[in-house]
């Protein structure tokens, strides 16, 4: 009331007062960079004000004599009286405690002070696709970092930043949302929320974090309100989604044929004298049921109608999907706001699986005193989600033998007179009421004192508290209920991760001479860890009336079962940094750090961690005036440091016991760990050296960066002899090199007043070498198989070569009648070579085809990647072009390997049309055969895809709506927008997706969408 | 206001620097909540019996689940099923005795793997024991020396499997805290080091027929492993001595207190009891972990259909021709003999449950199969996964023959025959002994050999102790070549198969193994 009194009061002397425009362009003091969305207000009437467009232009209309305030977050408010100007240009200095202010742990610091490698995403970038997971938004938008994404629903896509730089242990990165260390369930915060993300890549970026670095560090920096500017935004997509491949397969008659065919060839191998087309005739083309030894009554039917059954038609469906995200910011003076809620919907292209997710957000932030600021970061994300149950009902209803009938009423799928016990009906595994929920609190909370200028304390205490409920009910009619004579199952499981995590840090900052820039920074961290989770599987319920809720209702107690358990770790670090900055020219950071893990046993629980890296900026030289025309800026930087690991599992240098109930009493066992007291600090020296420039007033953008680390020490799970009664232990062995560069350009061809382009480009490269194993080790295999004690394909580890091989046969041809002699001077084992059978090479000939022919084919890791993209505008309407691209990599191909081990009884790819035959010779396929005790296919090379692709990741359309008629409708801004994702993909890769690979197809997304701000 | 504001600034920041470094080391100490490392195990003489019964656990997985059934594979009792050996080639060596009979061998790399943990965590226990002794008050001595005898029990035990089927150990040195791998001993250290074991055991042991705690061994079980030892140590070393074999075997006899069931099929009721017949026992039952799911192993896939018929599964192994038949057709049975149908099962009707072959998975699916570890408990209930019947390590009968057996060894031939007409086969016969079966007191010592060697197959078919009665009486080949399907067939096996080969991963991983050098 008060208010608006005095608005009347003052309306008179406004209208008479006399009035001048006044008009300029604020500017930073640093840079000279426009700065946009400046406050440009009166000091006598805050009533009166403007904030500054998108080049830092303003224009307002007051008294001569008038002060006019400028504030601008992150620099300091100049006030200037305007006397009878009518061009007023200003340019403000950096608030260097809040200038490009990233929070990380425990301290607030300078970008531009980071003299490592960083790489950041705007925001608005990110959410350039329409996704609610932030690592898959991340893909192809920074150099040095290689998204994979996993297309199966509810899967984690993985994230490497510059390969890999440890064995088993840690390779992803970690995530620091706004201080707040995580390293797990990224995919709850919201895309739309984040306001940058800064990738740190060297050791000098990374040094704060030490002990958790090592893999790099993802910074997420969350929206912020900002001074004076009230806005609320509505954005909303909506996309429908469609599987972007289909295997092609064969039809029922083909795989008649191919059934028949290959069980006759067993047939001739056993009895070779035998008529083999009165064999087929009589049991296996026979169409009476009675008869016929390999096909049921229903597949011969089937067959006799030329019809074909497809079972995944059966199971999935279209998804959709929608998002919605509302958020309100604004500040004063004494502090800003940000607050957001957003609901995610999609319906699974699974029938029955869908996905939920509500969020909400607050970022606070409040000068309480001159000397005193508190702020509190929240996000609360809920998720609702009905994931299918089983990992394998997808695959199963694609290779689902076509002549099959569709119907739920099988308990298997079934192949000829068979069961496939390992395959459930996929039509049953649907109907498993599978309900996942998990809520997550995360809070970062900051009390921010400045007791002397120059003398800045902060100190955070953090919270993450993650609770996930998991139920599910396998119902009577369930295949896995009859299988094991459950009678109705339903399974709960309660976990709880709750982490902790207090920082603290004095900085002192102060400029001398007006050249030296001084900033030391004193740090201490402590973080606490924990897990507990609670299961209980109720069996018996002899009905399905309530499914999971009611377990009093299960009334086979003895076969209950019950689980639990509670883990917890911790981290202390101390952190010393010095940055110097002379005149601007000449950059130093110093670095040093200890941390302590309680992963690692009493004597070995703490690690240094050094770094050092200089800059140079040669734009600022005087040899260089020359040039600054075109050359707005050119660093070259240097950095080494030690990161460090200890992402091991808990408690490993201990041999520990854990107790079990067997026959009613306490048992203690050791699941084979042995406890390595030795255990310590694994640790990654790293080199970077990089340039960046910028050009042409910000036209063209160059960076280059080159990478050498070397990894020592390095935590692994090594196996041990059998005969030292334990089967592994965790273990500082081995080193590891990894090497390789980054390269990333930004241009804008074109920047006139109606017409914007812009290019980006950039492609990293990064490649690993063994360089050290424990004792005199020279490979160590991975054991796997149902006994546990065969060479797997892949994890295996050679000295000398990349940790990523893929270990195989070479492929030598199909055997033809010719090369029997050929054949029968090798020494086999008991393997079955005939012709049209496949003959792995026999490398090291001594005509014996075993494990000493292996080879190592490949790698997975691809030798570069990289993305294009560009954006192209012409007034309000732009389109915006996505690509990205991998090459080099191998892929094992599991899907194509399994339709192509077919012999009729399930699904077949059609490659196998082209099999061996004595009509057909020439092919590099293998016949048709029903039985055991041949090589196969994926024992060999041949086997082997190029997983090499170039992706049309999105095509995004927009249109801004004209900001005048907008105004009319109290609207700043509206955008409209289609997109159209993952649109083609050109690869040679023959299951799904030579990037997420084959147990699920990758999706098109066709997504309509809509950004307004008040 | 400015002074405050510092000292304020002051006390935070002492308050800080004392909270990090006061509680630095515990801050760092997480232990673990709901595991005892190996120090504490021996902490509390309260947990040790939860530690052996961890052994005891440990070798009772021998017997579970496949892995427990490679032993009988390739003997001339029993072999594997048709689908098996046409799709596990690896496993199809231990048949065949082919190329896949190899170093390389994955089921006999199991076979190795699964048993050192139980000789090197005996072996740590051990240590920690006598570590314990030095100290010890009477009261406690006795409790330790009770779990020194198990845990000497457990090793020599285990060691006297890997022994018997691979002949030289490479046996570590184990303290309480360290493993030193070794490189092969010899055939008479490593006997000496077994003999240790059991001696030890037999005289820390409890002398009464059974412990509270059923799994814990008895001086009775100690006694009957050291005659087994005695009896089957390679005669190269010069150990083998059938006399003290005799006297462990004797001391059972007279002061065990052990008997025969009186009726076959008690034993192998898992609703009855067997009374004193049992001398150590793998105890199961139908609840995960429990269970031994061996029925899924040795049932009919023809009876699978229904996951509750208890008579189905899945063939891995199945009787050999000669083991199912009778003597009349060239095979191992007597007419009357009740211990045929107690252990094989020819008829596969269930109730409503009726046999139905599965085309493509073997022509053997309906001969006879494998009886001794159904378990009609489960039947109608729970699915044959479930299986859970104990299984006998040691009981009394096998003491009973081997005692003959040392006797006509011990050139007391008749008096080995009575025992055996008198007992064994007079409770086969159901208690009245019919005199065409009498065996005759005055066969010769070689006869008497062959025949207890077919009359140990009658009576303790299919309980794992074939392979180890075949080594130790030189039969191995001959028998195994003769009766054996699959190694008949093939025609490879020969002297170099009798001991299994260390596995590769052993050989790679322990340098002290001569390939690395």
């Amino acid at each position: 009331m008060k208010k608006l009194l005095f608005i009347l009061f003052l309306f008179p002397s406004l209208l008479f007062a006399q009035k001048i425009q006044v008009e300029g362009k604020v500017t930073s003091s640093s840079d000279n960079s426009p700065l946009m969305g400046v406050s440009v207000q009166s000091e006598a009437n805050q009533g009166i004000g403007t904030i500054t467009d998108a080049n830092g232009k303003y224009s307002i209309s007051v008294d001569a004599n008038t002060n006019l305030k400028f504030s601008y977050v992150g620099y300091k408010t100049k006030i200037i009286n305007v006397e009878t100007k009518r061009i007023l240009n200003v340019q403000l200095d950096e608030n260097v405690q809040e200038m490009g202010e990233i929070v990380i742990v425990g301290t607030a610091m300078k970008k531009s002070d980071l003299t490592g490698s960083v790489a950041t995403v705007e925001g608005e970038k990110l959410v350039e696709v329409p996704t609610s997971s932030v690592v898959q938004a991340l893909q192809g938008k920074a150099t040095g970092v290689y998204v994979q994404t996993n297309a199966k629903p509810g899967a984690k896509s993985s994230i490497k930043i510059r390969g890999y730089n440890s064995i088993n242990y840690g390779t992803n990165p970690i995530f620091v949302v706004d201080g707040l260390v995580i390293d797990g369930g990224f995919d709850l915060i919201n895309p739309e929320d984040i306001e940058n993300i800064n990738i740190l890549k060297d050791a000098s970026a990374t040094a704060i974090y030490g002990s958790r670095g090592a893999n790099g560090v993802v910074i997420i920096t969350t929206k912020k309100g900002k001074k004076g500017q009230f806005k609320i935004s509505y954005d909303t997509w909506f996309s429908t989604k469609e599987f972007s491949k289909n295997i092609p397969l064969m039809n029922g008659e083909q795989i008649f044929n191919l059934r028949v065919d290959a069980y006759a060839n067993a047939y001739m191998d056993k009895n070779p004298n035998a008529n083999r087309q009165s064999y087929i005739d009589r049991y296996l083309a026979n169409l009476n049921p009675q008869r016929n030894i390999i096909f049921s009554k229903e597949e011969l039917q089937s067959y006799q109608d030329s019809v074909s059954y497809n079972w995944l038609d059966a199971i999935v469906q279209n998804g959709f999907q929608q998002n919605h995200n509302l958020s309100f910011s604004g500040g004063t003076d004494m502090g800003t706001y940000f607050l957001s809620f957003a609901y995610n919907d999609e319906k699974g292209q699974i029938k029955n699986s869908n996905y939920t997710r509500y969020s909400g957000k607050i970022n606070l932030d409040q000068n309480i005193k001159k000397w005193l600021r508190v702020g509190s970061n929240n996000t609360f994300a809920y998720t609702d989600e009905n994931p299918v149950v089983h990992d394998n009902t997808f695959i199963n209803a694609l290779r689902a033998n076509p002549l099959l009938p569709i119907s739920d009423e099988y308990w298997y799928l079934r192949e000829g007179k068979i069961d496939n016990q390992s395959a459930n009906n996929p039509l049953k595994d649907i109907k498993v009421i599978n309900d996942y929920y998990s809520s997550r609190l995360m809070s970062s909370n900051f009390v921010n004192i400045v007791p002397l200028s120059d003398l800045n304390f902060r100190s955070t205490f953090s919270l993450d508290l993650m609770n996930v409920e998991n139920y599910t009910y396998y119902p009577t009619t369930s295949t896995d209920s009859y299988r094991n004579a459950y009678n109705g199952q339903s399974v709960h499981v309660k976990s709880k991760y709750l982490n902790w995590q207090w920082d603290n840090s004095l900085t002192y900052n102060k400029i001398f001479n007006e050249k030296h820039n001084i900033n030391i920074l004193l740090g201490s961290n402590m973080s606490l860890y924990t897990y507990n989770y609670d299961q209980q599987n109720a069996v018996g319920y002899g009905n399905d009336l309530f499914s999971y809720k009611y377990p009093s209702g299960a009334p086979d107690k003895e076969r209950f079962y019950l689980a639990g358990d509670f883990t917890s770790y911790s981290l202390m670090s101390y952190l010393m940094r010095l940055n110097y900055v002379y005149n601007s020219r000449y950059y130093l950071t110093l670095t040093y750090r200890t941390d302590g893990s309680s992963r690692f046993g009493s004597n070995n629980k703490w690690g240094s961690f050094p770094s050092v890296a200089v800059a140079w900026n040669l734009a600022q030289e005087s040899f260089m005036e020359n040039t600054q025309n075109y050359i707005d800026n050119l660093k070259l930087k240097i950095g080494y440091g030690i990161a460090g690991n200890q992402n091991i599992p808990n408690y490993a240098y201990m041999t520990l016991y854990t107790p079990s109930i067997s026959l009613g009493s306490t048992i203690l066992g050791n699941l084979g760990r042995y406890g390595n007291p030795d255990l310590h600090w694994e640790k990654q020296k790293q080199w970077n050296i990089g340039i960046e420039g910028n050009f042409l007033k910000d036209r063209l953008n160059l960076g280059f960066d080159v990478f050498y680390i070397q990894n020592e020490d390095l935590l692994m799970l090594k196996s041990l002899a059998p005969s030292s009664g334990f089967s592994n232990e965790i273990s500082n062995v081995g080193a590891l090199e990894n090497k390789g560069f980054e390269f990333t350009l930004n241009a804008i061809p074109i920047k006139t007043r109606t017409i914007n382009w812009d290019i980006n480009f950039n492609i990293s490269a990064d490649k690993n070498k063994v360089t050290k194993l424990y004792e005199d080790m020279t490979e160590i295999y991975n054991l796997g198989g149902w006994t546990n004690n065969e060479i797997q394909r892949e994890g295996n580890i050679f000295l000398g070569k990349s940790l990523n091989t893929i270990y195989v046969y070479q492929f030598d041809r199909i055997v033809q009648e010719s090369d029997m002699d050929y054949v029968h001077s090798l020494q086999l084992g008991s393997r079955i070579i005939k012709p049209g059978d496949l003959l792995p090479k026999d490398r090291n000939g001594d005509h014996i085809i075993n494990d000493l022919d292996r080879y190592i084919a490949g790698k997975s890791t691809p030798d570069f990647y990289g993305f294009f993209s560009t954006n192209l505008n012409y007034k309000n309407l732009g389109i915006n072009i996505n690509t990205n691209f991998s090459v080099g990599a191998k892929r094992i191909s599991s899907l194509y390997e399994t339709l192509m081990s077919s012999y009729g009884n399930g699904g077949a790819h059609i490659d196998l049309l082209n099999r061996w035959s004595p009509e057909h010779t020439n092919t590099d396929i293998p016949r048709a055969y029903s039985e055991g005790g041949r090589f196969n296919l994926f024992e060999t090379d041949w086997a082997l895809q190029d997983a090499s692709y170039l992706r049309l990741s999105e095509v995004t359309l927009y249109y801004n709506l004209p900001a005048d008629w907008l105004r009319k409708i109290f609207i700043s801004s509206l955008r409209v927008y289609v997109t159209g994702d993952n649109l083609a993909l050109f690869s040679n890769y023959k299951g799904y997706d030579p990037d997420s690979g084959d147990w699920y197809p990758s999706s098109r997304k066709y997504v309509f969408g809509l950004n307004i701000s008040f | 206001m400015k002074t405050s504001k510092i000292i304020f600034i002051t006390i935070l920041l002492l308050a800080l620097g004392f909270i990090h470094s006061g509680c630095n080391e515990d801050f760092l100490n997480q232990d673990p909540q709901t595991s005892l490392s190996d120090n504490q195990v021996f902490e509390s003489l309260d947990n040790v019996q939860f530690f052996l019964d961890g052994l005891y656990f440990e070798w009772r997985f021998t017997r579970v689940n496949r892995r427990g059934f490679y032993l009988m594979l390739g003997t001339d009792e029993s072999q594997q099923g048709e689908y098996q050996m046409r799709t596990e080639a690896e496993q199809g060596g231990l048949d065949k005795y082919d190329g896949f009979y190899s170093e390389e061998n994955k089921p006999i790399a199991e076979l190795w793997s699964i048993r050192w943990p139980i000789v090197v965590k005996a072996g740590m226990a051990i240590d920690q024991l006598n570590k314990l002794l030095e100290n010890a008050s009477k009261e406690d001595s006795a409790r330790i020396n009770s779990f020194k005898g198990q845990a000497s029990f457990y090793r020599g035990a285990v060691l006297l499997e890997l022994a018997s089927y691979w002949g030289e150990l490479p046996i570590p040195e184990t303290t309480k805290n360290s493993i030193t791998l070794s490189a092969k001993r010899s055939i008479v250290d490593t006997y000496r080091m077994i003999e240790n074991d059991l001696l030890t055991a037999s005289q820390l042991l409890s002398d009464k027929l059974n412990s509270a705690d059923l799994r814990i061994p008895t001086k009775w079980a100690a006694m009957a492993l050291l005659g087994k030892m005695y009896m089957s140590v390679p005669l190269s070393s010069g150990l083998r001595n059938y006399g003290n074999a005799k006297l462990q075997f004797l001391e059972i006899y007279n002061h065990g207190g052990f008997s025969l069931a009186t009726n076959v099929a008690d034993l192998w009721d898992p609703t009855k009891q067997p009374g004193n017949e049992p001398i150590f026992t793998f105890y199961f039952t139908n609840t995960s972990p429990d269970t031994n799911q061996n029925q899924w192993y040795t049932g009919s896939r023809a009876c699978a259909g229904n996951p509750t018929n208890y008579i189905g599964g899945y063939d891995l192994v199945l009787p050999t021709e000669y083991c199912r038949n009778d003597i009349e057709q060239g095979g191992l049975w007597e007419k009357g003999d009740l211990r045929k149908m107690e252990s094989i099962r020819y008829d596969f009707i269930n109730g409503d449950n009726l046999p139905s072959p599965v085309a493509g998975f073997g022509e053997d699916q309906l001969l006879p199969h494998i009886k001794k570890y159904e378990d009609k408990r489960i039947d109608g209930k729970q699915s044959f996964y479930d299986s859970g019947k104990n299984i006998y390590y040691v009981r009394y009968a096998d003491v009973l023959l081997s005692l003959a057996e040392c006797m006509n060894e011990t050139n007391e031939t008749s008096a080995a025959v009575q025992l055996i007409n008198n007992t064994i086969r007079k409770r086969a016969w159901g208690g009245t002994l019919p005199s065409e079966y009498a065996w005759n007191p005055n066969m010769s010592q070689e006869d008497f050999r062959k025949n207890i060697m077919t009359e140990r197959m009658r009576e303790l078919c299919f309980e794992g102790w074939r392979r180890f009665d075949l080594i130790r009486t030189n039969n191995f080949v001959n028998y195994i070549k003769e009766r054996n399907r699959w190694a008949k067939e093939a025609s490879l096996i020969s002297e170099q198969h009798i001991y299994y080969p260390i596995p590769i991963t052993e050989i790679k991983m322990n340098p002290n193994l001569s390939e690395n050098k």
